[in-house]
């Protein structure tokens, strides 16, 4: 296989064929760096990668295969993720100036769990600064570029880890999802993500934007793929308080299992508000492939959608407001001024309403999965109502609406992060635009499994996540 | 946990009388102006009032604390999810 061909497997593939020693852990990670050297720039993806040692841990994970030592599904694959998750000993700028110097000496535990999967960790990622943002713009570090289109935008806050699996430069990374930022990239860049329900992967070692409403996932080309990393990182950890206890389900067991006699609501409220036609066809076409598939399409009002997505606004500027307000005070010109100006909110907003927001979140939970959960396994619903932008339609101040149509962004995000339900986010086609576009899948609590194995079945059927960008 | 009733002596122990700061907060940000020789009494109701609710919170769960919504969520999983 020539080295293009390795770097575009997808990472279940590679991990099979690195076991199975059809392909070395070497020559995967020579495939990524090889893309990394030629495309990282262009793409303006990565932050940091010591090639060297990449290229160590891959000949380190050759001869543990060689002795029969395989420490995980995910031996000797080459990932990278977002720089807010931290390495001991390496730098997590998390896309800032303000921590430019910022060494941490703690190991995140999603990575951890992801050493001990077997995976290789060779690069960290460019990113939103601070994780706040949907667009992906970064005015101190840069923005990085959408593989498809690179006048487009990536999407966020997750931009450089978008950027990243959809060029082929790694099989998979890690993002972070506060108001949409793992879901939004997928989308963007037409790859698969997963945003667990609240407490099921630890946040531990990861840069906080708001304690409330941060979740941990991955970035993968499949579906199957996306299983495969949320195996290795879910489940409790005494490091999260947050995390929850209960025993974590075999992801990849049923899977191809299909959608057969499954019930699959679409919100008659709130979701389809703003969806211009393209997205919407896109939208409908994938709901015919449910329906071919054996699954009832059920319309429904979701109780309180629209509610949840106001009170993540109040939430998230708060909490960010109170991490950042140290270094808003000394250091505000270190701040893009993106940045600030969502932070900003969050210093206004009165201590009563926040508060108000936090405790009506139960509430509010118990009668959106009545009004939903009762009657269907899962929501489809939009991601991104719109075509995706030009990274210069986004930029502030670029036109009189552009506050308009970042607004429209997270329309269909933050109120999931709110609820804290999970999500997986599937490609489905493109607009005339050459940009890709796709839908979430929002289940119970805990209940990842049923949206894999949803997602799973329309990615198998349609074959969206074969093709590749050319760079 | 002390009781109450020592942790609002304490506070108010911390406090002080000082409350010239309080006056100013509440005639600037909230837009409080009492009538001259009530304005003690009433800042300081305020300020025990606050106190013994905080004191209150302290001592049940706190459904804003992230871990309790956890528990939440797996709750209403447990009653959402078809056997």
């Amino acid at each position: 296989m020539s080295a293009d061909d390795i770097a575009t497997l997808t990472l279940a593939e590679a991990a099979e064929k690195i076991v199975g020693r059809e392909i070395s852990s070497l020559e995967a990670t020579e495939a990524a760096l090889d893309r990394i050297g030629r495309y990282g720039e262009k793409l303006h993806a990565i932050v940091h990668c010591d090639e060297e040692a990449a290229l160590g841990s891959a000949r380190k994970a050759d001869e543990e295969l060689a002795s029969g030592n395989i420490r995980g599904p995910l031996h000797g694959v080459p990932l990278a993720h977002k720089d807010m998750y931290y390495r001991a000993g390496w730098t997590a700028a998390c896309g800032s100036n303000i921590l430019a110097d910022f060494v941490p000496d703690v190991t995140s535990t999603a990575i951890q769990r992801l050493d001990a999967a077997g995976a290789l960790d060779i690069a960290r990622l460019n990113m939103v600064e601070f994780a706040f943002g949907p667009t992906g713009h970064n005015e101190v570090a840069g923005t990085p570029r959408n593989p498809w289109n690179t006048d487009y935008i990536t999407g966020g806050s997750s931009s450089g880890s978008g950027a990243s699996v959809a060029g082929r430069l790694v099989y998979g990374a890690l993002g972070s999802d506060t108001g949409g930022s793992i879901r939004l990239p997928a989308q963007c860049c037409g790859l698969a993500g997963v945003k667990g329900t609240y407490g099921l992967v630890s946040r531990y070692g990861a840069m906080p934007l708001s304690y409330s409403l941060d979740h941990v996932g991955p970035l993968t080309r499949t579906v199957k793929d996306s299983a495969l990393i949320l195996q290795a990182i879910a489940g409790h950890d005494s490091k999260d308080a947050t995390t929850s206890h209960r025993l974590v389900p075999d992801y990849l067991d049923g899977i191809t299992d299909g959608v057969k006699g499954m019930r699959i609501g679409v919100p008659e409220n709130h979701c389809y508000d703003p969806v211009e036609d393209e997205v919407r066809s896109a939208l409908e076409a994938s709901l015919e492939v449910y329906r071919e598939l054996g699954a009832k399409i059920v319309p429904l009002h979701a109780q309180g959608i629209e509610q949840a997505n106001r009170f993540a606004n109040v939430v998230m500027a708060t909490e960010a407001a109170a991490y950042h307000s140290k270094w808003v005070r000394e250091r505000p010109g270190d701040y893009g001024a993106q940045t600030l100006s969502r932070m900003l909110p969050g210093f206004y907003y009165s201590g009563t309403r926040y508060i108000e927001g936090l405790n009506l979140r139960s509430q509010m939970l118990a009668d959106f999965c009545a009004s939903v959960f009762d009657k269907v396994d899962m929501l489809h619903a939009p991601v991104i109502p719109i075509e995706i932008p030009r990274i210069d339609e986004t930029d502030v101040g670029a036109q009189p609406g552009y506050m308009k149509s970042i607004a429209s962004i997270t329309h269909n995000t933050r109120a999931i992060n709110f609820l804290g339900l999970p999500t997986v986010s599937v490609p489905c086609g493109f607009t005339a635009n050459g940009l890709p576009t796709g839908f979430q899948l929002i289940g119970r609590p805990f209940d990842e499994k049923t949206l894999l194995r949803a997602g799973h079945a329309y990615e198998r059927e349609t074959l969206w996540c074969d093709r590749a960008p050319v760079l | 946990m002390p009781p109450p009733g020592e942790l609002l002596k304490h506070r108010e122990g911390e406090l002080g009388d000082d409350i010239s700061h309080l006056k100013e907060w509440a005639a600037l940000a909230q837009g409080i102006a009492p009538e001259a020789g009530a304005e003690d009494g009433i800042l300081r109701a305020v300020l025990r009032q606050d106190t013994q609710v905080r004191d209150a919170a302290m001592a049940l769960p706190f459904e804003t604390e992230p871990a309790s919504y956890t528990r939440m969520l797996e709750k209403i999983a447990d009653k959402v999810t078809p056997k």
